[in-house]
């Protein structure tokens, strides 16, 4: 922004401008305002997933950055969008469970397949983020060891024990791609 | 989430710009991990009306590393701690409590400078408006901490964040620390109780009988059951300077060289005696009547103050170095021009002592209240007749008429307006109720003439109009409502006011009036009730104490003023005892109207005393500090610097009941620095939850021991959720130094660091906790 630009303008152009956001590969630009389709200044980024674009891939269960089910990538980090302002993530580039499956061909995400080939969840809620998570680790380290893989996913929680099958499929996945 | 204005800004500048404009009514947002939940349960205090996103904010991520240590800005996340070769290598136990926190997608977003800033994880003051919230706690201005009585097996070992200001000190007109001195006492420590008194009352024996209370209202275990009978307890205390007088009333060990003219002797005069003298000026007070005391001894009956009390007072300023000259009427046998070129300064306070006149025809008819309770406090007990009408409805009233019944009269309360409106004290009003005297509200005399040896009393009858200046129902008469009653005698006690004629002219503008004193000319003051009107008699010894405190620094004669609070303190022992409040005992009414000396309230004993001070709350936070970074921080000795200093990490956790930090709403953390560790220290940071991850601590230990020759050399022990904030180990590290890290040795200093805790209700398994915990960081052992 150019320098010597005030608060106050700045306030201003954010109630009437929009903001960009990249999700799976597709530009979104959102106004802010409080009409349909628009984001409001407190929506969280779980929310204008859900709500606003119909992502609704991206699951909300504690709303309180316990559980780890809202997980996206976002700039390649595993990130909480329960514990993000949209209006903060201005410029950002995010993935959802929805765009995971490859672009072209349609085909699941390794992780995704080993997923089903594992049964690694039972209700399934939790599932979208243990894989965003999981994605998020083995984009930064394509060969972590099952400790590893532990630690990176200790921050998603699963009510029906599926943790160990988890563990399994993304070691499956982990050591293909080693 | 409610709606706020949002903002984005680029620079720190900004950002404190903004918070400046926003008063506190700003959260900035480094992170959102805490603040995004507090504001989704409605958790915060206040609802902020701004956010401030410093995200995008450049420069403030980095890690570097130089010859003095590690340089963190305050954005830097967690998660990169976490990785830093840096970190890893040379400052693990700062590593480690980083890796301690939350999870590794929370360690993705959360930053160094929010963990510090963090608010607390009391689950009373989280308590989430979905489910019912907020709870009013102590920290969000309510009157009770939950945790005293209620579940508090998160909570503190340590005790509690003391509030800024307690409700009854600030209540109180001279301040006292109440919370202070009750502790004491229930030590059983009555000496260093009656020390902390002395600092803001030096006539706790006398403002113990008779002050009107203004601290017990605002108590805070009201809310819980009844007040702290705080003004028994302060009695008792002043019994006991008493009793040991020559041991509290020494002279000074240094003289100061000046000697102070105080005129008037009451208790704006002896207090302003007792501060001077103790700063080692000589006192010299002038009284008009024979004795001293003022008020206490001339208009105060007997049954409420016995004269023993205000004499022995007396005795033990005089015990001091305080001379008093009665007999003297400064105006007339010594003019106050003489007293000022005399003295190094001269204090006036002649109190309020002017009678208002009735205003109407055959005033000379009724007789003066104070003057009649002046003949009786100078043991002159006849009575101006049998049936007397005491015309006014204030204390003075109360106190001529209780008198006139003690002496075998029968005294009539004649008041314009009702019971409602009455200025006298509540106790003194019910007291005379209660004792039978005979009240007719609503009626104003007009006339009294004599007839026969008896009084002709005409009288109007009244009815509450619109309010006046002082906001009660203005008093109206009703037309052709006059009666003529019959007494004996008839005494005015409509009220006083301060005979200001003996100041200089000037006086009527108070310049530099402060409220209860005032600075006349040079070396001219005054204070007290000739300033205010008729007040109490704490509030004049509040006066006379500030005035001291005015002389000294106007004449810079003396150290600033004494210090508002007694002692220091970090954190404050929270106590809850179910005890209810003590049953103050009364002299039976058949039996208190037959004599003035029978005191109508009594003490208590010394054991229901301490009983009763077990009551105070000794009101605070009983929340533990959040941040684990901070415990680690501490250990490495690291600094936190904001954009306005650079402070120690230890004194960066606030001990106040509603700041989690030092922070001021308008400053923010910018960097943190840790000095370079001593080549190889061993350090460790040990965390014990719940379930990890996730959870908050429940106890965590972080530590840094250098060894010599195979012995202890420094050691650096921190605890963290154990107190309101990070606490260093003191006793266990001095019991480390010079030893070798063994077993033994751990497990000693493991209970030392312990040996002061005071475990809540349900929380005593912390203290086990943590002593494992230490034991184990000795000997470099993991958690689990």
């Amino acid at each position: 922004m150019a320098k010597g630009k005030t608060i106050r303008t700045r306030r201003k152009a954010l109630e009437t401008e929009s903001i960009r956001l990249v999700i799976n590969g597709q530009t979104y630009d959102l106004n802010i305002g409080s009409r349909f389709g628009e984001v409001e200044p407190f929506h969280t980024l779980s929310q204008t997933l859900r709500d606003t674009l119909g992502l609704t891939g991206t699951k909300l269960s504690c709303d309180q950055g316990a559980c780890g089910a809202c997980t996206v990538i976002m700039d390649g980090h595993a990130v909480l969008s329960c514990k993000l302002l949209t209006v903060e993530c201005d410029g950002k580039t995010i993935t959802t469970i929805e765009g995971l499956r490859d672009r072209d061909t349609g085909e699941l995400d390794p992780l995704q397949k080993a997923f089903i080939d594992y049964t690694a969840f039972q209700c399934g809620f939790c599932t979208p983020g243990m894989i965003m998570t999981a994605r998020a680790l083995l984009d930064e380290r394509p060969s972590p060891s099952e400790d590893e893989v532990k630690e990176a996913l200790s921050g998603n929680f699963c009510r029906c024990i599926s943790h160990y099958q988890v563990i399994k499929a993304i070691m499956s996945v982990a050591q293909k791609e080693r | 989430m409610k709606s706020f204005t949002h903002y984005d800004v680029g620079t720190i500048e900004e950002a404190v710009k903004l918070l400046k404009n926003y008063k506190g009514k700003a959260k900035i947002n480094a992170g959102g991990t805490d603040l995004l939940g507090a504001l989704k349960q409605g958790s915060l205090r206040d609802y902020p009306e701004a956010i401030i996103n410093i995200k995008d904010v450049k420069g403030l991520d980095a890690i570097k590393q130089d010859k003095a240590g590690l340089r963190i800005g305050a954005l830097t996340k967690l998660a990169d701690i976490v990785n830093s070769p840096i970190v890893k290598e040379s400052y693990p136990v700062l590593a480690d409590a980083a890796k301690s926190v939350a999870t590794p997608l929370i360690r993705n977003m959360c930053t160094i400078g929010g963990n510090l800033a963090q608010d607390v994880r009391c689950w009373y003051y989280r308590y989430p408006q979905q489910i019912g919230g907020p709870i009013t706690c102590l920290r969000k201005g309510g009157k009770i901490c939950n945790a005293l009585m209620g579940d508090n097996r998160y909570h503190s070992l340590f005790g509690a964040a003391p509030l800024e200001t307690y409700p009854c000190s600030s209540g109180c007109p001279a301040h006292i620390d109440m919370p202070s001195y009750l502790a004491m006492v229930r030590a059983g420590d009555m000496m260093e109780a009656a020390r902390r008194m002395l600092v803001f009352n030096p006539v706790p024996a006398i403002t113990g009988r008779v002050c009107p209370i203004f601290c017990e209202p605002e108590c805070n275990r009201s809310a819980f059951d009844e007040p702290v009978a705080i003004r028994c307890v302060e009695r008792s205390v002043g019994d006991y300077i008493l009793e040991r007088a020559s041991d509290f009333f020494a002279p000074p060990e240094h003289e100061s060289g000046r000697t102070i003219a105080i005129v008037g002797s009451g208790p704006a005069g002896m207090s302003a005696a007792y501060y001077l003298r103790k700063a080692g000026h000589r006192v010299k007070v002038f009284e008009k009547m024979k004795e001293a005391g003022g008020m206490l001894l001339y208009s105060i009956p007997s049954y409420r103050l016995p004269k023993d009390v205000v004499r022995r007072q007396v005795r033990a300023l005089e015990g001091m170095g305080v001379k008093f000259q009665v007999g003297v009427n400064v105006g007339k046998d010594v003019t106050l021009a003489e007293l000022m070129r005399r003295f190094a300064a001269v204090f006036v306070a002649a109190g309020a002592w002017k009678e208002r006149p009735l205003g109407i025809k055959g005033e000379k008819i009724a007789l003066s209240g104070l003057a009649f309770l002046n003949r009786v406090n100078a043991g002159d007990t006849a009575i101006p007749g049998k049936k007397v009408a005491v015309v006014g409805g204030g204390n003075v009233a109360m106190d001529v008429a209780r008198t006139l019944l003690r002496l075998g009269a029968e005294p009539v309360v004649l008041y314009r307006r009702t019971r409602d409106e009455m200025p006298a004290f509540r106790d003194e009003l019910e007291k005379a109720t209660e004792e039978g005297i005979e009240f007719q509200f609503l009626t104003l005399p007009t006339e009294a003439v004599k007839n026969n040896g008896s009084i002709s009393v005409t009288c109007r009858r009244m009815k509450l109009g619109a309010p006046d200046a002082s906001g009660r129902p203005q008093p109206v008469p009703i037309a052709g409502s006059e009666f003529i009653a019959t007494f004996d005698a008839l005494i005015k006690a409509i009220g006083e006011e301060p005979d200001t004629t003996l100041l200089p002219a000037e006086f009527s503008t108070r310049s530099s009036n402060t409220g209860s004193t005032a600075r006349l000319g040079k070396n001219l003051f005054a204070g007290g009730d000739l300033v205010t009107g008729p007040s109490t008699v704490v509030q004049a010894i509040a006066a006379g104490r500030e005035a001291a405190g005015l002389m000294e620094s106007a004449l810079k004669i003396g150290k600033p003023a004494t210090s508002e609070r007694g002692t220091e303190r970090a954190f404050s022992e929270p106590s809850f005892v179910a005890t209810a409040r003590a049953g103050i005992p009364e002299a039976s009414i058949t039996e208190r109207i037959k004599s003035l000396e029978i005191e109508d309230i009594r003490g208590l004993s010394p054991k229901d005393i301490e009983a009763e001070a077990r009551r105070c709350f000794n009101c605070g936070c009983l929340a533990v500090g959040p941040s684990d970074i901070g415990v680690a921080l501490v250990a490495l000795d690291a600094t936190i610097v904001t954009t306005r200093r650079t402070v120690g990490a230890l004194d960066f956790f606030s001990t106040s009941a509603t700041e989690a930090t030092v922070l001021d709403p308008d400053e923010m953390i910018t960097e943190i620095r840790v000095p370079r560790p001593a080549d190889g220290a061993k350090q460790s940071f040990l965390k014990f939850t719940l379930r990890e991850p996730v959870d908050f601590a429940i106890v965590s230990v972080a530590s840094m021991i250098s060894m010599k020759d195979g012995l202890c050399d420094e050691a650096r022990i921190v605890l963290g959720a154990v107190a309101p904030s990070p606490i260093r180990a003191f006793a266990a590290e001095e019991m480390l130094k010079g030893k070798p890290t063994d077993e033994t040795v751990a497990v000693l200093a493991a209970e030392a660091a312990l040996a002061e805790a005071k475990p809540l209700g349900m929380n005593a398994y912390k203290a086990e906790i943590a002593k494992a915990l230490i034991k184990r960081a000795i000997l470099g052992q993991p958690a689990s």
